[in-house]
């Protein structure tokens, strides 16, 4: 028989399988175990191994022998799901358009099938979605879509595929709407603003003013991001609004010159065409012609700081070419060395400095490097007075690294040494945790101590380096660096290995916990406690985290009632405990866990806000992130809060059964009679400012 | 021509060999070059290096462009060969105070290597030598830890884009297509966007062979990709945005009077978007958990 008149017999097959199925009422089955799990894989596997026809026979036997009625419905959910993934791959790969309709109808079916009896399940909407829109029916394809956005709004890729289904209708806001989901539903990944870019791009998206807005605010989290939005302002504005146009031409040089991005071909992203003297200086420079360096349009409109700071960046790409490197360097320091504002100063000076050491022909006599170092101390010197911790750490750091590379390894007690320096900046840095609330883990410096008391023959000192390390790795989301290090660790006095290493499994696990497991492992993680070396609030961190996790990780469809026990915990860690966040990963967390309370009560998702520097207020949270100093607020709603004190009122169990009937709105709570009707809830909630109001079921 | 006369025509050239979209084969070699990582792992043991990391590259291609089939090379003979390079800008000096790139090139079979390109930092200069000069006084990864390093720099989706732009931008996807004037002036191209993974920000250079009256002529035009074509969509639309330089510019009123006769010879990625995270694939269905969801 020839494979396409195979395929026809099992099709037809399965059509008659399906009918049995849907047919079968209230017949009574002998199938006694549900084995469709196993069945399902089996014909996965099949499938995987080249064999459609036989995978299909597999998913079509154990489909008719799934039990009858309600008892049946998981089995037939995921038989059907099963037959219907496989007959959409049949339908993208079909060798002739008749095979390819074929499998496609069949396609359709088993999904339809499967959601008779899984009508939530979201990856069924989502498939059934890209079948459709795959055959050409849009207008399916976008409502299918919109229920698998529905039934699980934290899958950020179904909110995307639906705004580019938009896009195809030229439903310009209903596309704008859904990639501002998407976004919403990830604080990390950039597909969703890529989107928002394009079709502003295409003179549908954001106004000009909200692009400028979104670009500031892509800055800290999205650098990539923020790139390419400065240059779609640059390229809306230049012939309009010429310096609107520099303004966002300074910002892009400025994040280009911080992510070390500068190359020849740097600046072909920007408008050709534009006359603007701004230019003509960056062209100069890439080019290694630095005559017209100290007087240009960047150092007469007071741009200096975002000069200096370029320059530091060109200078870095001529890592073969020392002399090079330091007339570029020494230029941009003539700049901005007597600025007591100016990071990019110290920044230069370090690198001259550790240029000298590596290039000793470039300074025989060592005047030039002292003299950096010198004014490195006074400057550091000058911020300890004014108490200010940000600049101190950074003088601290950049003096360590220069006398790791002179190799003065030294001891705390010298000053002149990589030991001393180093120590204060991590020192310098729990300050600022216990002053702003800040938290950095700095895993290289601490990664650098190890050699530096390594180098310098202090075993001890050396072993509790290596332990700071392994909490820095963990709190900094390095749990592959991390567990490798916690088997190399020598077991050591006052420290308590054991613990530490199952605080990193319980991490590990929480990242896609077993259903079963999770509620137990929720139990395990409140357990926790302080042990030696361990403190309370490294614990905290890591049980945010992992709660974080597990809430991230909890599917639509599960039972809700751990996740949001997961996500109160979390919430309260955060918001009232003030566990600091860590990098985006943590923005990420943070922006599950907020959903979850706010989708249990039936509020409307939000966009997170994250803002540099500023007062530690009591509706932000601390962000720190990797590579800067400067602190971030991520800005807790007002919804968020309600969400959380309604879910504290009601508790996770009541919202899980009662959760989908509610709406949180503008501090109003509607919810069924039974959850929220007893004086008691009533008042609790009132006195946190939320009306409530009972429907009647 | 009628429009429906024009549809079905297309249809019936688009449809036959839609689906089989033969992407180029590119083999993938990595080449251990700085010195110091060199010695570091032995004379003996850096083929093996160089054998790994071109695995790891190979995946995170895979992943990361659809347009193009990637595999290791030393198999059957690929038309295309991209070759990373771990190198530093001045071989002749320690590699401890250089930068340490992965510098990526380009050859076409039996053709000459395309100019390197610096595709990512891999080591910022001194790192892991606390600020020294001398590479005896750096410590240097062993393989695993190599190979997790490059695995891990892999993982950036930003940096899939530029490499296309920079290394890839010679590389054929497809060998025919069809000018039309309706709906827009623009080329149905025989794959599916899904397949190519190609984002609505894709543009692509049309490579076209004119023929007039009385001569044939070349010309290179940009398009932007706009989306699927067709019912069912096996097809992409690209619409025509301007020529590769002014003469080919003036070329557009002969690529219209006759767009019949327009013969694609080459499509080529200028900007390359990734359409999504899976590129429109399915989910297939999870067993090991309670749900039938497959979650992602």
């Amino acid at each position: 028989m020839k494979s396409s008149a195979r395929k026809w017999v099992a099709s037809l097959l399965f059509a008659t399988a399906i009918l049995a199925t849907n047919q079968a009422g209230g017949q009574a089955y002998a199938f006694q175990f549900d084995r469709s799990k196993q069945e399902s894989a089996e014909a996965l596997k099949t499938w995987q191994a080249g064999d459609s026809r036989k995978a299909i026979e597999v998913a079509q036997a154990a489909l008719r022998d799934c039990p009858a009625g309600a008892p049946g419905s998981p089995c037939r959910g995921l038989l059907n799901y099963t037959l219907g993934y496989i007959f959409q791959q049949q339908a993208q790969k079909g060798a002739t358009p008749n095979d390819r309709n074929r499998a496609f109808e069949f396609a359709q079916a088993s999904y339809k099938a499967a959601l008779a009896d899984d009508p939530g399940n979201a990856t069924l909407h989502y498939n059934l979605a890209l079948l459709l829109s795959n055959a050409g029916d849009v207008t399916g394809a976008t409502s299918e879509m919109q229920q698998a956005v529905r039934a699980d709004p934290k899958q950020w890729q179904y909110s995307l595929k639906l705004g580019d289904l938009q896009v195809r209708q030229k439903n310009w806001s209903g596309a704008m709407h859904a990639y501002e989901q998407a976004g919403q539903a990830t604080p990390v990944a950039d597909a969703p603003g890529q989107r928002v870019l394009e079709l502003t791009r295409h003179g549908h998206g954001l106004s000009t003013n909200e692009l400028q807005s979104r670009c500031k605010e892509w800055q800290a989290t999205h650098p990539v991001l923020a790139l390419s939005c400065y240059e779609e302002v640059m390229t809306l504005l230049y012939s309009g609004d010429n310096s609107a146009a520099e303004v966002a031409l300074a910002a892009w040089v400025d994040l280009v010159a911080r992510q070390d991005r500068i190359d020849d071909q740097a600046l072909e992203e920007l408008p050709q065409g534009w006359e603007t003297p701004a230019l003509s200086p960056l062209r100069a420079a890439l080019k290694g012609d630095l005559s017209g360096a100290g007087n240009n349009w960047w150092t007469q409109s007071g741009r200096s700081e975002i000069w200096a700071r370029f320059l530091l960046a060109v200078g870095q790409q001529h890592s073969s070419d020392a002399k090079t490197r330091e007339r570029i360097w020494q230029t941009a320091l003539t700049l901005v060395k007597d600025d007591p504002r100016s990071a990019s100063s110290l920044e230069l000076r370090g690198a001259l400095a550790l240029l000298y050491v590596r290039y000793p022909d470039l300074d025989p006599g060592q005047n030039k490097l002292n003299e950096l170092v010198e004014r490195i101390f006074y400057d550091k010197m000058g911020a300890i007075r004014s108490h200010d911790l940000e600049a101190e750490q950074r003088y601290h750091t950049v003096l360590g690294l220069i006398f790791a590379g002179q190799q003065k390894w030294g001891s705390v007690s010298d000053s002149h040494s990589a030991a001393f320096q180093l120590t204060w900046a991590v020192n310098v840095a729990n300050d600022r945790y216990l002053n702003e609330g800040i938290y950095q883990p700095l895993p290289e410096i601490k990664d650098l101590l190890i050699r530096v008391y390594e180098r310098s023959n202090q075993p001890a000192l050396a072993s509790q380096a290596r332990w700071e390390a392994i909490l820095a790795y963990m709190d900094s989301d390095q749990l592959d660096r991390a567990a490798q290090a916690i088997q190399a660790f020598q077991v050591a006095e006052g420290l308590d290995k054991a613990t530490l290493n199952s605080v990193l499994k319980l991490r590990r696990e929480a990242m896609a916990p077993a259903p079963e497991r999770t509620a137990s492992l929720i139990t395990e993680l409140a357990a926790l406690g302080p042990r030696a070396g361990i403190k309370p609030d490294f614990l905290q961190r890591q049980q945010f985290k992992a709660l974080a996790d597990v809430v991230a990780a909890s599917p639509a469809s599960a039972e809700k009632t751990p996740a949001i026990q997961a996500a109160m915990t979390a919430f309260s860690l955060a918001v009232e405990q003030h566990v600091p966040l860590i990098g985006v990963h943590d923005l990420s967390r943070w922006q599950a866990v907020q959903e979850e309370l706010v989708n249990t009560v039936g509020g409307k998702s939000e966009r997170i806000q994250v803002r540099p520097g500023g007062p530690v207020g009591s509706a932000a949270l601390k962000l720190a992130l990797p590579g800067s100093t400067v602190p971030q607020n991520v800005e807790v709603s007002p919804q968020s809060i309600q969400a959380a004190e309604v879910a504290q009122v009601l508790g996770p169990a009541k919202l899980s059964q009662y959760g989908r009937a509610m709406t949180l709105s503008h501090g109003t709570l509607a919810g069924p009679v039974p959850a929220v009707a007893t004086p008691e809830v009533r008042q609790k909630l009132e006195t946190k400012g939320i009306k409530v109001v009972a429907v009647p079921q | 021509m009628s429009k429906t006369i024009w549809l079905s025509l297309i249809l019936l050239w688009a449809c036959p060999g839609s689906l089989a979209a033969n992407k180029p084969q590119v083999a993938v070699r990595f080449r251990v070059e700085a010195t110091a990582y060199r010695q570091h792992f032995g004379e003996t043991r850096v083929a093996g290096v160089e054998s790994h990391a071109a695995e790891r590259v190979t995946q995170a291609l895979k992943q990361h462009i659809q347009f193009a089939d990637f595999t290791t090379a030393g198999g059957a003979p690929s038309e295309y060969t991209v070759t990373l390079s771990l190198a530093v800008d001045d071989p002749s000096t320690d590699v401890a105070g250089q930068i340490v790139w992965l510098m990526a090139s380009l050859r076409k079979a039996g053709g000459t290597p395309g100019p390197r390109w610096k595709w990512r930092k891999f080591r910022d200069a001194a790192a892991d030598c606390g600020g020294l000069s001398s590479d005896a006084d750096c410590t240097w990864p062993n393989e695993s830890d190599f190979l997790d390093t490059l695995g891990t720099l892999l993982k950036a989706v930003s940096f899939y884009p530029p490499l296309v732009s920079n290394v890839f931008q010679d590389i054929s996807i497809a060998d025919s297509g069809k000018f039309v004037v309706q709906p827009l002036n623009g080329w149905v191209l025989p794959f599916r966007q899904e397949d190519m993974c190609l984002g609505a920000d894709t543009k692509l250079r049309i490579v076209n062979d004119i023929p007039t009256d009385q001569i044939t002529l070349h010309a290179k035009f940009r398009a932007d990709v706009e989306g699927p074509y067709g019912h069912p969509p096996d097809s992409v639309f690209s619409t025509l945005s301007e020529g590769e330089d002014s003469a080919d510019n003036n070329k557009k009123a002969l690529l219209q009077q006759y767009s019949d006769r327009v013969v694609v010879r080459g499509v080529y990625l200028v900007q390359y978007q990734h359409l999504d995270e899976n590129c429109g694939s399915a989910i297939p269905p999870s067993t090991a958990g309670n749900s039938n969801g497959g979650g992602q």
